[in-house]
């Protein structure tokens, strides 16, 4: 098969991040739930990692939270931040992960900036929107739709201007693009595990730039007697026990993107969606494209001949890999025109190959 | 010969300042909670042999790091409170 789903999750995982989700079922034990050996490594590793995202994202270890995925940082948030009726204001390209939480909290909802691929038009619906009125401020830094690259640096200004705490959703950015909590001044920026930071499912990290409000409650080994969670980070988000398996292979993760170097993933990507671009326009699809550096490694197409279904049925016999519909972000595909289709998605990695796109050209090539 | 211990508040604060102490070649390691002897829950601790005591409350300090108390044990049963 031929992996062109790498929006939805990584795959495969580099080959150090299965042998340390291995490892770490053999020899660890339950993070900060004793100091004796198996403990104490599972505490390091944790540690370990939060040091290494702390580095990556440009904040202090201790404000690295672990969630399960970036759905639940965004929960936790949201939760901090919003109450019922509370006005939000959300680009045009969010997932059902910002929509959802804030439709059921009643909060608000004030969508600014729906022109796919327009900067210049996202920055200005962002500073006529965002008010005295405005509790918070809500924005992907890539749609997991189209690969729109939001000009989140700008949004970032106008929020701390006008003191809106900022939050954002880097499920498709995080281990490719350049993310930093200081800058931004984000309340929090939500990650994925398993995507660009090539960790196994079932992790995320919040990354706080402001305090969080308990989301889950329960155990933390911290504050034991105390009938409160505690108010620190990062226990006063992390109840329970902790998915130390799966934030070991994160570690590993991570340290690889590292290794790559973020401005070399970005790029190899940017070059991999230009040439598939390039092969496809040829052929009869609606093409989402954008001017340069303003997409990722997303590109969406409309056969204009057959459904997106059917089309992605076809690429399925041919062992292609690809992800079709709404893809969880229906307000993306109002604000692109894209309701009534959906569209059929391709997205790449680091781990995509040439040869890859090539074959994916060898078959369009009497595709009419 | 005293163990000393560094009581913090959360395995991550006991960790970044584990990783500090060790980063300045200060022997140290990660111990079982002699909080819980002053009725502090799980709190999570990092022990010292007596020789690096100083050397780590003087590298704690320059860091600004705060444990949230100190105690010192020549048995690993009884436990005597100490300032740093």
């Amino acid at each position: 098969m031929i992996y062109f789903d790498h929006a939805a999750t990584t795959m495969p995982k580099p080959r150090r991040v299965i042998d340390a989700v291995a490892w770490a079922m053999e020899h660890m034990g339950s993070l900060g739930r004793g100091s004796h050996s198996a403990a104490a490594l599972a505490a390091e590793t944790a540690y370990q990692c939060r040091v290494l995202a702390g580095e990556l994202f440009d904040l202090h270890p201790e404000k690295v939270v672990f969630t399960f995925n970036t759905t639940h940082g965004l929960n936790i948030a949201i939760r901090s931040l919003v109450g019922p009726g509370d006005e939000v204001v959300i680009s045009g390209f969010e997932h059902n992960a910002v929509l959802r939480p804030l439709h059921a909290l009643g909060a608000k909802i004030r969508v600014a900036g729906a022109k796919l691929f327009d900067s210049q038009n996202t920055i200005e619906e962002f500073r006529k929107a965002v008010t005295i009125n405005t509790k918070a401020v809500i924005c992907t830094h890539v749609s997991n739709v189209f690969g729109y690259i939001l000009p989140i640096e700008e949004i970032a200004q106008i929020c701390f201007d006008r003191n809106v705490p900022f939050i954002v959703d880097a499920a498709q950015s995080a281990g490719i693009l350049p993310l930093s909590v200081r800058k931004l001044h984000a309340a929090f920026i939500a990650v994925p595990g398993h995507k660009g930071l090539m960790g196994p499912q079932g992790t995320g990290l919040l990354l706080c730039g402001s305090m969080p409000k308990p989301f889950l409650f329960g155990g933390t080994g911290s504050l034991s007697a105390s009938m409160e969670m505690p108010d620190f980070l990062p226990d006063i988000a992390e109840a329970g026990t902790q998915n130390i398996h799966g934030i070991a292979g994160l570690c590993e993760g991570i340290k690889t993107v590292k290794k790559m170097t973020l401005e070399k993933i970005s790029a190899h990507e940017e070059t991999l969606i230009n040439t598939l671009a390039q092969e496809i326009s040829s052929k009869p699809f609606l093409i989402f494209r954008g001017e340069q550096g303003t997409q990722s490694g997303v590109l969406s197409v409309v056969p204009k001949n057959i459904s997106c279904q059917g089309f992605a049925e076809q690429l399925f016999n041919a062992e292609f890999a690809v992800r079709t519909g709404y893809h969880c972000a229906p307000l993306a595909h109002k604000s692109a025109g894209t309701y009534d289709t959906g569209t059929v998605r391709l997205s790449v990695s680091a781990y995509t190959t040439f040869e890859e796109i090539e074959y994916f050209v060898n078959f369009l090539m009497h595709y009419k | 010969m005293y163990r000393y211990y560094f009581i913090f508040r959360s395995i991550t604060s006991a960790q970044f300042a584990l990783a500090l102490m060790r980063g300045r070649g200060i022997e140290a390691v990660l111990s079982s909670a002699p909080g819980l002897f002053f009725s502090n829950g799980c709190s999570h601790a990092v022990q010292v042999q007596e020789k690096w005591w100083i050397r780590a409350v003087a590298e704690l300090r320059k860091a600004g790091i705060v444990p949230q108390r100190s105690v010192r044990s020549k048995d690993g049963i009884s436990f005597e409170e100490v300032a740093v």
